[in-house]
Protein backbone atom coordinates (compact mmCIF):
# COMPACT_ATOMS: atom_id res chain seq x y z
CA UNK A 1 0.00 0.00 0.00
CA UNK A 2 1.52 3.51 -1.23
CA UNK A 3 1.22 5.60 2.31
CA UNK A 4 0.50 9.16 -0.14
CA UNK A 5 -0.01 11.43 2.72
CA UNK A 6 3.47 10.17 4.69
CA UNK A 7 5.72 10.87 1.18
CA UNK A 8 3.79 13.96 0.80
CA UNK A 9 5.15 15.31 3.99
CA UNK A 10 8.54 14.28 3.22
CA UNK A 11 8.11 16.39 0.24
CA UNK A 12 6.76 19.35 1.81
CA UNK A 13 9.38 19.42 4.47
CA UNK A 14 12.57 19.22 1.83
CA UNK A 15 14.74 22.15 1.78
CA UNK A 16 13.59 22.81 -1.81
CA UNK A 17 10.28 23.21 -1.38
CA UNK A 18 10.47 25.18 2.03
CA UNK A 19 12.58 27.17 0.30
CA UNK A 20 10.09 27.48 -2.87
CA UNK A 21 7.37 28.21 -0.16
CA UNK A 22 9.58 31.10 1.84
CA UNK A 23 10.30 32.54 -2.00
CA UNK A 24 6.51 32.91 -2.42
CA UNK A 25 5.51 34.77 0.52
CA UNK A 26 6.73 37.88 -1.44
CA UNK A 27 6.40 37.40 -4.84
CA UNK A 28 4.02 35.58 -6.89
CA UNK A 29 4.92 31.86 -7.77
CA UNK A 30 3.29 29.08 -9.52
CA UNK A 31 4.01 25.77 -7.66
CA UNK A 32 1.48 23.95 -10.47
CA UNK A 33 0.72 23.52 -14.13
CA UNK A 34 -2.73 24.83 -13.37
CA UNK A 35 -3.30 27.85 -11.42
CA UNK A 36 -6.68 27.55 -10.45
CA UNK A 37 -8.78 24.65 -9.58
CA UNK A 38 -6.35 23.01 -7.37
CA UNK A 39 -6.60 18.75 -6.68
CA UNK A 40 -7.35 17.95 -3.01
CA UNK A 41 -3.83 16.31 -3.42
CA UNK A 42 -2.35 19.30 -4.39
CA UNK A 43 -4.63 21.43 -1.62
CA UNK A 44 -3.09 18.74 1.14
CA UNK A 45 0.53 19.63 -0.16
CA UNK A 46 0.05 23.54 0.47
CA UNK A 47 -1.24 22.51 3.75
CA UNK A 48 1.79 20.67 4.92
CA UNK A 49 3.87 23.12 2.84
CA UNK A 50 2.76 25.80 5.46
CA UNK A 51 2.66 23.56 8.22
CA UNK A 52 6.44 22.87 7.98
CA UNK A 53 6.96 26.67 7.29
CA UNK A 54 5.79 27.67 10.22
CA UNK A 55 7.63 24.47 12.08
CA UNK A 56 11.00 25.82 11.04
CA UNK A 57 10.31 29.47 12.53
CA UNK A 58 9.22 28.36 15.69
CA UNK A 59 12.26 25.96 15.76
CA UNK A 60 14.25 28.96 14.85
CA UNK A 61 12.65 30.84 17.37
CA UNK A 62 13.63 28.53 19.85
CA UNK A 63 9.89 27.68 20.66
CA UNK A 64 10.17 23.98 20.19
CA UNK A 65 13.28 21.24 19.84
CA UNK A 66 14.58 20.42 16.39
CA UNK A 67 13.76 16.93 17.45
CA UNK A 68 10.27 17.61 16.73
CA UNK A 69 11.02 16.69 12.63
CA UNK A 70 12.72 13.44 14.00
CA UNK A 71 8.66 11.81 13.26
CA UNK A 72 5.24 12.33 12.45
CA UNK A 73 4.06 11.16 15.87
CA UNK A 74 6.46 14.30 17.27
CA UNK A 75 5.07 16.77 14.49
CA UNK A 76 1.11 15.94 15.02
CA UNK A 77 1.68 16.36 18.75
CA UNK A 78 3.82 19.57 18.38
CA UNK A 79 1.07 20.99 15.95
CA UNK A 80 -2.32 19.70 17.97
CA UNK A 81 -0.67 21.39 21.41
CA UNK A 82 0.17 24.37 19.58
CA UNK A 83 -3.35 24.86 17.86
CA UNK A 84 -5.06 24.22 21.31
CA UNK A 85 -2.12 26.50 23.13
CA UNK A 86 -3.06 29.45 20.50
CA UNK A 87 -6.46 29.13 20.71
CA UNK A 88 -6.20 29.55 24.20
CA UNK A 89 -3.91 32.33 24.61
CA UNK A 90 -6.13 33.90 21.89
CA UNK A 91 -10.04 33.59 23.81
CA UNK A 92 -11.39 36.96 25.40
CA UNK A 93 -11.39 36.53 28.72
CA UNK A 94 -14.94 37.60 30.07
CA UNK A 95 -15.31 40.49 32.29
CA UNK A 96 -14.90 39.57 35.93
CA UNK A 97 -18.27 39.80 37.87
CA UNK A 98 -17.87 42.82 40.66
CA UNK A 99 -19.00 41.43 43.60
CA UNK A 100 -21.56 43.07 45.86
CA UNK A 101 -20.92 43.67 48.91
CA UNK A 102 -23.08 41.80 51.45
CA UNK A 103 -25.07 44.22 52.39
CA UNK A 104 -25.69 45.66 48.87
CA UNK A 105 -27.07 41.65 48.03
CA UNK A 106 -29.34 41.35 51.17
CA UNK A 107 -31.12 44.75 50.70
CA UNK A 108 -34.27 44.72 49.56
CA UNK A 109 -34.89 45.64 45.36
CA UNK A 110 -38.22 47.13 44.34
CA UNK A 111 -38.59 47.49 40.64
CA UNK A 112 -40.76 50.47 39.69
CA UNK A 113 -42.89 49.84 36.55
CA UNK A 114 -43.60 53.48 36.64
CA UNK A 115 -41.11 55.94 37.33
CA UNK A 116 -41.79 56.96 40.79
CA UNK A 117 -43.94 60.51 41.30
CA UNK A 118 -42.16 63.12 43.54
CA UNK B 1 31.25 -9.31 9.16
CA UNK B 2 32.04 -7.17 5.85
CA UNK B 3 29.75 -9.17 3.75
CA UNK B 4 26.92 -8.30 6.38
CA UNK B 5 27.46 -4.43 6.39
CA UNK B 6 28.24 -4.78 2.09
CA UNK B 7 24.52 -6.38 2.14
CA UNK B 8 23.35 -3.55 4.24
CA UNK B 9 24.70 -1.12 1.89
CA UNK B 10 23.40 -2.17 -1.14
CA UNK B 11 19.83 -2.98 0.86
CA UNK B 12 20.13 0.86 2.08
CA UNK B 13 20.78 1.73 -1.60
CA UNK B 14 17.70 -0.08 -3.26
CA UNK B 15 15.40 1.30 -0.21
CA UNK B 16 16.80 5.08 -1.22
CA UNK B 17 16.55 4.49 -5.01
CA UNK B 18 12.93 3.28 -4.48
CA UNK B 19 12.13 6.04 -1.90
CA UNK B 20 13.65 8.63 -4.64
CA UNK B 21 11.69 7.07 -7.34
CA UNK B 22 8.23 7.62 -4.97
CA UNK B 23 8.66 10.83 -4.04
CA UNK B 24 9.42 12.17 -7.49
CA UNK B 25 6.84 10.23 -9.32
CA UNK B 26 4.77 11.65 -6.44
CA UNK B 27 6.30 15.69 -7.37
CA UNK B 28 5.40 14.50 -10.47
CA UNK B 29 1.76 13.92 -9.87
CA UNK B 30 1.33 17.29 -7.78
CA UNK B 31 2.71 19.65 -10.33
CA UNK B 32 1.98 18.33 -13.64
CA UNK B 33 -1.38 16.13 -12.41
CA UNK B 34 -0.23 13.30 -14.10
CA UNK B 35 1.71 10.11 -13.00
CA UNK B 36 4.17 8.05 -15.36
CA UNK B 37 5.51 4.72 -14.17
CA UNK B 38 6.55 1.31 -16.16
CA UNK B 39 5.96 -1.80 -15.38
CA UNK B 40 7.45 -5.05 -16.43
CA UNK B 41 9.31 -2.35 -19.30
CA UNK B 42 5.81 -0.81 -20.34
CA UNK B 43 5.41 2.75 -19.27
CA UNK B 44 2.15 4.00 -18.64
CA UNK B 45 0.50 7.16 -17.20
CA UNK B 46 -2.27 8.20 -15.46
CA UNK B 47 -3.66 11.85 -15.72
CA UNK B 48 -6.18 14.04 -14.12
CA UNK B 49 -9.53 13.64 -15.65
CA UNK B 50 -11.21 16.09 -17.26
CA UNK B 51 -14.54 17.55 -16.68
CA UNK B 52 -15.71 15.68 -19.96
CA UNK B 53 -14.15 12.23 -18.38
CA UNK B 54 -15.92 13.09 -14.71
CA UNK B 55 -19.51 13.86 -16.14
CA UNK B 56 -18.87 10.54 -18.79
CA UNK B 57 -17.99 8.95 -14.85
CA UNK B 58 -21.32 10.17 -13.52
CA UNK B 59 -23.55 8.86 -15.91
CA UNK B 60 -21.81 5.49 -15.59
CA UNK B 61 -22.19 5.67 -11.81
CA UNK B 62 -26.22 6.87 -11.97
CA UNK B 63 -26.64 3.63 -14.54
CA UNK B 64 -24.81 1.28 -12.31
CA UNK B 65 -26.28 2.64 -9.16
CA UNK B 66 -29.80 2.23 -10.29
CA UNK B 67 -28.87 -1.37 -11.88
CA UNK B 68 -27.96 -2.52 -8.49
CA UNK B 69 -30.41 -1.00 -6.70
CA UNK B 70 -32.64 -3.34 -8.49
CA UNK B 71 -30.71 -6.34 -7.24
CA UNK B 72 -32.26 -7.54 -3.84
CA UNK B 73 -29.30 -9.70 -3.62
CA UNK B 74 -27.23 -6.91 -3.05
CA UNK B 75 -27.78 -5.28 0.31
CA UNK B 76 -27.47 -1.29 1.74
CA UNK B 77 -24.74 -0.39 4.24
CA UNK B 78 -27.53 -0.41 6.40
CA UNK B 79 -29.14 -3.42 5.59
CA UNK B 80 -25.59 -4.90 6.19
CA UNK B 81 -25.13 -2.92 9.56
CA UNK B 82 -28.50 -4.65 10.73
CA UNK B 83 -27.85 -8.15 10.04
CA UNK B 84 -23.98 -7.60 11.84
CA UNK B 85 -26.11 -6.29 14.96
CA UNK B 86 -28.02 -9.24 15.13
CA UNK B 87 -24.70 -12.12 14.39
CA UNK B 88 -23.34 -9.80 17.59
CA UNK B 89 -21.31 -7.53 15.52
CA UNK B 90 -22.07 -3.97 16.15
CA UNK B 91 -20.34 -1.53 13.61
CA UNK B 92 -21.92 1.13 15.26
CA UNK B 93 -20.07 0.31 18.53
CA UNK B 94 -16.61 -0.20 16.70
CA UNK B 95 -17.16 3.84 15.72
CA UNK B 96 -17.85 4.91 19.07
CA UNK B 97 -15.31 3.33 20.08
CA UNK B 98 -13.10 4.62 17.60
CA UNK B 99 -14.43 8.25 18.35
CA UNK B 100 -13.03 7.50 22.20
CA UNK B 101 -9.53 6.34 20.90
CA UNK B 102 -9.44 10.03 18.97
CA UNK B 103 -10.41 11.77 22.22
CA UNK B 104 -7.45 9.72 23.90
CA UNK B 105 -5.10 10.26 21.41
CA UNK B 106 -5.52 13.68 21.55
CA UNK B 107 -4.91 14.48 25.11
CA UNK B 108 -2.00 12.40 24.69
CA UNK B 109 -0.68 14.56 21.63
CA UNK B 110 -1.37 17.50 23.68
CA UNK B 111 0.65 16.14 26.59
CA UNK B 112 3.61 15.27 24.29
CA UNK B 113 3.09 18.68 22.00
CA UNK B 114 3.80 20.52 25.38
CA UNK B 115 6.95 18.50 26.66
CA UNK B 116 8.63 19.12 23.28
CA UNK B 117 7.87 22.69 23.99
CA UNK B 118 9.19 22.41 27.01
CA UNK B 119 11.94 20.51 26.66
CA UNK B 120 10.25 18.00 28.71
CA UNK B 121 12.42 14.66 29.96
CA UNK B 122 13.32 12.17 26.98
CA UNK B 123 11.69 8.81 29.13
CA UNK B 124 8.15 10.76 29.41
CA UNK B 125 8.52 12.07 25.76
CA UNK B 126 9.10 8.16 24.67
CA UNK B 127 5.62 7.02 27.05
CA UNK B 128 3.71 9.54 24.91
CA UNK B 129 4.87 8.89 21.63
CA UNK B 130 4.11 4.99 22.73
CA UNK B 131 1.23 5.61 23.61
CA UNK B 132 -0.13 7.58 20.65
CA UNK B 133 1.35 4.31 18.12
CA UNK B 134 -0.57 2.42 20.30
CA UNK B 135 -3.56 3.88 19.86
CA UNK B 136 -3.58 4.73 16.30
CA UNK B 137 -2.54 1.02 15.93
CA UNK B 138 -6.55 0.06 17.69
CA UNK B 139 -7.80 2.58 15.55
CA UNK B 140 -6.47 1.58 12.18
CA UNK B 141 -7.75 -2.35 12.85
CA UNK B 142 -11.01 -0.83 13.79
CA UNK B 143 -11.08 1.37 9.98
CA UNK B 144 -9.69 -1.97 8.06
CA UNK B 145 -12.33 -4.40 9.85
CA UNK B 146 -15.15 -1.96 9.52
CA UNK B 147 -13.87 -1.66 5.60
CA UNK B 148 -13.53 -5.11 5.61
CA UNK B 149 -17.32 -5.91 7.04
CA UNK B 150 -18.90 -3.86 4.78
CA UNK B 151 -16.86 -4.33 1.38
CA UNK B 152 -20.12 -5.96 0.28
CA UNK B 153 -22.50 -3.36 0.55
CA UNK B 154 -23.44 -1.52 -2.41
CA UNK B 155 -22.04 1.86 -1.38
CA UNK B 156 -18.58 -0.35 -1.71
CA UNK B 157 -19.26 -1.83 -4.54
CA UNK B 158 -20.58 1.03 -6.15
CA UNK B 159 -17.16 2.98 -5.56
CA UNK B 160 -15.12 -0.10 -6.46
CA UNK B 161 -16.98 -0.19 -9.69
CA UNK B 162 -16.71 3.89 -10.19
CA UNK B 163 -13.50 4.17 -9.23
CA UNK B 164 -12.13 1.01 -11.98
CA UNK B 165 -13.93 2.57 -14.64
CA UNK B 166 -12.71 6.39 -14.13
CA UNK B 167 -9.14 4.73 -14.13
CA UNK B 168 -10.30 2.92 -17.32
CA UNK B 169 -10.64 6.53 -19.01
CA UNK B 170 -7.36 8.26 -17.68
CA UNK B 171 -4.77 5.20 -17.97
CA UNK B 172 -2.28 5.74 -21.11
CA UNK B 173 0.54 3.54 -22.24
CA UNK B 174 3.45 4.92 -24.76
CA UNK B 175 3.71 3.18 -28.04
CA UNK B 176 7.05 4.33 -29.64
CA UNK B 177 6.45 8.34 -29.26
CA UNK B 178 3.03 8.47 -28.66
CA UNK B 179 0.63 8.08 -25.51
CA UNK B 180 -2.53 6.02 -26.40
CA UNK B 181 -5.14 4.94 -24.33
CA UNK B 182 -4.52 1.78 -22.40
CA UNK B 183 -8.22 0.40 -22.38
CA UNK B 184 -11.06 1.64 -25.27
CA UNK B 185 -14.01 0.34 -23.33
CA UNK B 186 -14.77 -1.10 -19.95
CA UNK B 187 -14.71 -4.91 -21.13
CA UNK B 188 -11.37 -4.35 -22.15
CA UNK B 189 -10.13 -3.53 -18.70
CA UNK B 190 -12.50 -6.73 -17.51
CA UNK B 191 -10.32 -9.06 -19.73
CA UNK B 192 -7.14 -7.30 -18.71
CA UNK B 193 -4.99 -8.94 -15.78
CA UNK B 194 -5.71 -8.56 -12.24
CA UNK B 195 -2.28 -7.87 -11.30
CA UNK B 196 -1.91 -5.59 -14.27
CA UNK B 197 -5.10 -3.82 -13.26
CA UNK B 198 -4.18 -3.53 -9.69
CA UNK B 199 -0.82 -1.99 -9.98
CA UNK B 200 -2.15 0.74 -12.63
CA UNK B 201 -4.80 0.99 -9.72
CA UNK B 202 -3.00 1.45 -7.11
CA UNK B 203 -0.73 4.38 -8.33
CA UNK B 204 -3.74 5.67 -10.49
CA UNK B 205 -5.39 6.33 -6.36
CA UNK B 206 -2.40 9.16 -6.19
CA UNK B 207 -3.57 11.31 -8.91
CA UNK B 208 -7.77 10.40 -8.73
CA UNK B 209 -7.80 11.07 -4.58
CA UNK B 210 -11.21 12.31 -3.88
CA UNK B 211 -12.03 12.77 -7.88
CA UNK B 212 -14.90 10.82 -7.61
CA UNK B 213 -18.28 10.68 -4.65
CA UNK B 214 -20.13 8.13 -4.40
CA UNK B 215 -22.29 9.35 -1.75
CA UNK B 216 -25.60 8.34 -3.30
Amino acid sequence: MLDVEGLLRKLAKTERWQTIFAFSRDSKINFFKNQYKYTSLQILFLNYLSLYYVLNMDISAGDVDKMVLDNTTYEDAYFWYKSKKDKKDTTPKKPEKKVQAVDDVNKTQWVFKNPIKE
Amino acid sequence: MEDQSKEKKIQETLESIKENINIDMLEEAIVDNELVFPIDGVEYKVIKPSWGEKTQVQEFQVKKYLEMLKDKNIPLEQDLRKTYKERGIDIDEMEKRNRVLEKEKQDAQYKLGELLAKSGIEQDIQIFKNQIIDLQNEQLEILVRKASLLSLSLESQLFNYVYSYLTMLVTYKKEGENWVRLWKTYDDMKAATDELVNKIAAKASVVLRDEINTKA
